[in-house]
């Protein structure tokens, strides 16, 4: 498996490694319909040895940030390489996301923000 | 000597009726096979095992259930009297348990009432237990190990039934759903132009070729005497069935807000497309990157406005190929997003080429991908050529760099050219 979980308190941490694609889209789909399905979900991807990511997995990203949205909790990326980096630039997600470039950063401030949205 | 004779003659009697009840055996198999051998459907095939059961053993009672997954439970009897279905239920239970046959000889002990010795048969399917088969009570005492060889035989041949009828079966729902797929890339073809518009000024080249039968990528031309021509690419992410259904979807929304709002510039037409769909993308958990640019001939102007979609790539005749930034988040991303749109020249010599990320994200043996900075060199490199020479000189260089890779996602390209 290229993708692992673990908890912090209350912060789900999320790591893809390698290829994150149409084929490793619908288990991560499926986890993060299940953690988005509770109230003020704070969802932490580490993409830092992501290499690769296609658009079957950007709309899971999506489609988890939005429900996360839903659910009055939030989703934040974090470390993207730079192959990563230039897919979320050229598209404009990273307009869209909340990127942070390590994840202390990204801990402290899901920890700080509990139910306030991070300012992007 | 005499007792010798008579002893011989009574051997010879035992092993007469011992062959004839072997052929007789040998007989119900090879009928049972020329039964099993034209075409079929299980409930007959089911009632020819249980029928050709009670004639070989023999029994006074048979009956067999199969329960095939997805399709209604099938039951056969041999008599007049069905045998009740949770006998049949609880033998099918008990031989699954078993994982074998089940041979009781208990004088009614353990048994359905009125029933002396039992022998219970599994039918399989893929090695899976499916069904039973119940022989009940035979003719000339306890059931025994030549019963259950014999019965296994007869089960083996309905095994292969049951093989033969799903193997058809599956046939049948792949060939429907092979033309329900050709059907519907001949409509996603026929909504690809079908034909290069002639605007003058434009030399004009496209292509798409989707990775499945169908796939999520689309490109459209829109031309009218009364407003400036309209070029749009879109590329839903994923690929396949689903991705193709967003893309007629994304097509037919954008051409009517063309249609309806006919001096609309670019980015009114990305809103009101990210607007009508926004919802339905979200629903299904996808997206849709969309380039829409719009020529005007007098002021020789592309203007053009770009939700999500890259690459983008502009060659003017003095100067380096370059991307053109995006500037919009892609259909479906965000709620009511006000979109920006920009304008560049486009006179004699500028180069405009839009393509899907099956082309940038192609990989080698190696592993890497073709990238942007491939694309933007073969695009300053060609800029002086033909767009259907730098179409074509673009699908070489990726097929030449991808080896022995199969294509990997959907792959459109559009070029524009200025001429004089």
């Amino acid at each position: 498996m290229n993708w692992h979980v673990k908890q912090i308190d209350n912060i789900h941490i999320l790591t893809i490694n390698g290829r994150f694609d149409a084929h490793t889209a619908p288990a991560i789909k499926t986890w993060l319909r299940q953690v988005t399905a509770q109230t003020r979900p704070q969802i932490l991807v580490h993409l830092g040895s992501t290499h690769f990511i296609d658009s079957a997995a950007l709309a899971v990203l999506i489609s988890g940030l939005k429900r996360c949205r839903e659910q009055d909790g939030e989703l934040v990326l974090t470390n993207l390489a730079q192959p990563v980096r230039i897919i979320f630039e050229l598209t404009r997600m990273d307009q869209i996301f909340t990127i942070m470039a390590s994840d202390s950063a990204a801990l402290a401030a899901l920890a700080h923000s509990g139910s306030k949205a991070i300012s992007r | 000597m005499k007792q010798h004779n008579q002893l011989t003659a009574q051997q010879l009697a035992a092993l007469t009726s011992e062959l004839v009840s072997y052929q007789d055996q040998l007989a119900a198999i090879h009928e049972l096979a020329h039964h099993f051998s034209g075409p079929l459907d299980l409930g007959d095939a089911l009632h020819g095992l249980v029928q050709t059961a009670v004639r070989a053993l023999p029994v006074f009672s048979a009956a067999a259930l199969l329960t095939l997954p997805q399709q209604a439970p099938l039951s056969v009897t041999s008599g007049d009297e069905p045998m009740a279905n949770e006998i049949l239920i609880e033998a099918l239970a008990h031989i699954q348990t078993q994982g074998d046959y089940v041979l009781q000889n208990t004088n009614g002990r353990d048994l359905p009432l009125g029933c002396r010795n039992r022998l219970l048969l599994p039918l399989t399917m893929r090695t899976q237990i499916v069904g039973v088969l119940v022989l009940l009570d035979k003719h000339t005492g306890p059931f025994t190990m030549p019963d259950v060889k014999l019965g296994q035989a007869l089960t083996a041949q309905l095994d292969t039934q049951i093989e033969n009828t799903l193997w058809h079966q599956e046939r049948m729902v792949q060939a429907v759903w092979q033309a329900q797929i050709e059907l519907a890339q001949e409509v996603q073809r026929c909504l690809l132009p079908q034909s290069l518009p002639c605007v003058p000024g434009l030399d004009v080249w496209a292509m798409s070729n989707p990775l499945h039968q169908v796939g999520g990528d689309f490109y459209d031309f829109m031309t009218s005497a009364n407003a400036a021509p309209i070029v749009s690419v879109g590329d839903v992410c994923g690929k396949g069935v689903a991705a193709a259904m967003l893309m007629t979807m994304t097509r037919t929304t954008l051409r009517n807000a063309a249609a309806f709002l006919p001096q609309s510039r670019p980015a009114q037409l990305l809103q009101h497309t990210n607007t009508a769909l926004y919802s339905d993308y979200t629903d299904v958990g996808m997206f849709a990157s969309l380039f829409v640019g719009q020529y005007l001939p007098e002021e020789r102007l592309l203007r053009y406005a770009n939700a999500g979609h890259a690459p983008v790539i502009y060659c003017p005749a003095q100067g380096d190929a370059r991307l053109l930034p995006v500037g919009n988040a892609s259909i479906g991303l965000l709620p009511s997003a006000a979109m920006v749109e920009a304008t560049i020249p486009f006179g004699p010599d500028d180069v405009l080429v839009v393509a899907t990320d099956g082309f940038t994200e192609a990989l080698n043996d190696q592993q890497a991908l073709f990238g942007i900075e491939r694309l933007l060199e073969i695009v300053s490199r060609c800029a002086c050529q033909s767009a259907a020479n730098i179409g074509a000189v673009i699908q070489a260089v990726v097929t030449a760099f991808c080896g022995n890779q199969p294509q990997a996602d959907d792959q459109t390209l559009v070029v524009f050219k200025g001429v004089a």
